[in-house]
């Protein structure tokens, strides 16, 4: 039989909706504009791990509206949200659909503290309210393997990985990513924020100067073992950026990925000045499983990518 | 030889790993936002039953293992090989050591037909059926009519193994086992 009716059920949807209006209340209260940006663009992101969908005429569907919002910030935009739909492709699992949900929020002048501190009033009023931890990728990985992930060695790294079960360790992030994904399925608390990421995971975070490493100011809420929220205290240097951008095409190329032109609108804006900000991006969907405790988020999408 | 990709990893999946025969047990996908995506699987060692973890890069590549399970007929033992025959009428015979028959030899009843998991055409397990019927070789003296609750006693059946029985099964009783969990479930009627 062909599944034409939706994983979810009825009540879930009603959920769903409910909690939109929950957010877009959060939002208004506080003056945060709604936008909508665009989905296809001429450009997508270079970042090696992040594979965009190409069409035909050689467009992409977006990974994160993260972009064009900065562009909007740049422009001259008051602090502004978004939940818009994007697009990863091969990311499929009890916790990934190539289409999901993102709830993205710019906020003018806030660093990444007091960010945090609004990604948990608006999860408290989800999911109801709960403690929070706080711990470094430093401090995760010392606790977890007795790993220094900002002075140990490559070597050091990989043969961690590997005595924690992954198979084939061919570089330092790889062994990294590896762990933290290990590090916070273990962790024994509901919502933890993760900080201070080790700098060649900084994505687009300023770093920082902490005492004796770099670190990127970058954060994540990890609730039940699952990334739920990404944030950043913004980079602002458009060099910067180029030269991270320079980085992720030699990866790609190293790994014989496909090369991806770098955004020039992005670059372009970011040359005019993108002022102070922090931002971050929820998952919404997986949002929506915790909230009713579901284990895959078939159960809070209408129809999940097995079904269109 | 064929492998598998870690998108087409499914549990039931026969693949090599290390060497040794193992199946997809569970596929998990797991990918940081920013980060490289894995694949965290565990699978069962066909040879020794144990389970194992190991998480791959996604898009890499494991050898697939050349694996059937087939219904055979068992024969006879020869006290270091045991023989089984094949259902598809070809006759044709494998011998399974000690180690690939493991705890179902003390359910081998000669001439039932059960499952035989061949790993490039060797066997290296044998699954019981569910259910088997027994003769009981040696149990102490039944007391007639005592079919109520409460008492048991062991009994050793024509394969050697020993289960727990009620007090009223005596020698030469057909019983029927739960292969699973080595438990009496009744008599046979005659």
């Amino acid at each position: 039989m062909i599944p034409w009716r939706p994983s979810c059920s009825l009540e879930n949807l009603l959920e769903r909706g409910r909690v939109l209006g929950v957010i877009r209340d959060f939002f208004r209260k506080k003056n945060v504009l709604e936008v909508q940006t665009s989905i296809l663009a001429h450009y997508g992101v270079t970042e090696p791990t992040i594979a965009s969908f190409k069409t035909n005429s050689g467009h992409y569907l977006q990974t994160s509206p993260e972009f064009q919002m900065k562009r909007l910030m740049a422009a001259g935009a008051p602090s502004i949200y978004q939940i818009c739909p994007a697009f990863r492709q091969g990311e499929e699992g009890r916790s990934h659909n190539p289409e999901f949900v993102i709830l993205e929020w710019y906020r003018l002048g806030f660093d990444s503290r007091q960010l945090i501190v609004e990604v948990t009033e608006l999860v408290d009023l989800i999911l109801g309210g709960c403690d929070y931890q706080y711990c470094t990728v430093g401090q995760l990985l010392e606790t977890e393997f007795d790993l220094d992930v900002y002075g140990d060695s490559d070597l050091r790294v990989a043969e961690v990985a590997r005595d924690q079960g992954l198979d084939n360790v061919t570089g330092r992030s790889d062994g990294v990513d590896f762990l933290i994904a290990n590090a916070l399925q273990r962790l024994p608390f509901e919502r933890v924020f993760v900080t201070e990421f080790p700098v060649d995971q900084a994505a687009l975070a300023k770093t920082q100067q902490l005492e004796k490493n770099v670190v990127a100011d970058r954060f994540e809420l990890v609730i039940k073992g699952v990334e739920i929220a990404n944030g950043y205290h913004e980079l602002t240097d458009a060099d910067e950026l180029q030269r991270r951008m320079d980085i992720d095409n030699r990866e790609r190329h190293e790994l014989g990925l496909p090369m991806m032109a770098q955004d020039p609108f992005l670059l372009e804006s970011m040359r005019q000045g993108l002022p102070a900000c922090a931002g971050v991006a929820v998952g919404l969907d997986r949002l929506l499983a915790i909230a009713g405790d579901h284990e895959s988020l078939n159960a809070v999408m209408a129809f999940p990518f097995d079904r269109v | 030889m064929s492998a598998y990709s870690t998108n087409e990893f499914r549990s039931g999946l026969k693949v090599l790993l290390e060497g040794e025969p193992c199946s997809i047990l569970h596929n998990e996908f797991v990918k940081p936002g920013k980060g490289q995506a894995f694949n965290r699987v565990r699978f069962r060692n066909l040879k020794s039953g144990r389970v194992w973890e190991r998480t791959f890069k996604s898009g890499e590549s494991i050898e697939a293992a050349d694996v059937m399970d087939l219904d055979m007929q068992y024969l006879y033992t020869d006290g270091e090989f045991w023989h089984f025959m094949r259902m598809d009428g070809s006759y044709e015979q494998v011998a399974a050591d000690e180690a690939a028959v493991g705890a179902a030899k003390d359910w081998l009843n000669e001439e039932d037909v059960l499952s035989v998991t061949l790993w490039n055409g060797e066997p290296i397990s044998v699954t019981p059926p569910n259910f088997v019927e027994l003769e009981v070789t040696q149990t102490d003296p039944g007391i007639r009519g005592d079919t109520a609750q409460g008492g048991s006693k062991p009994a050793e059946l024509s394969t050697g193994a020993i289960i727990k029985v009620p007090l009223f099964v005596e020698i030469g009783d057909v019983l029927r086992v739960d292969t699973r969990t080595s438990e009496y479930v009744g008599r046979t009627k005659d």
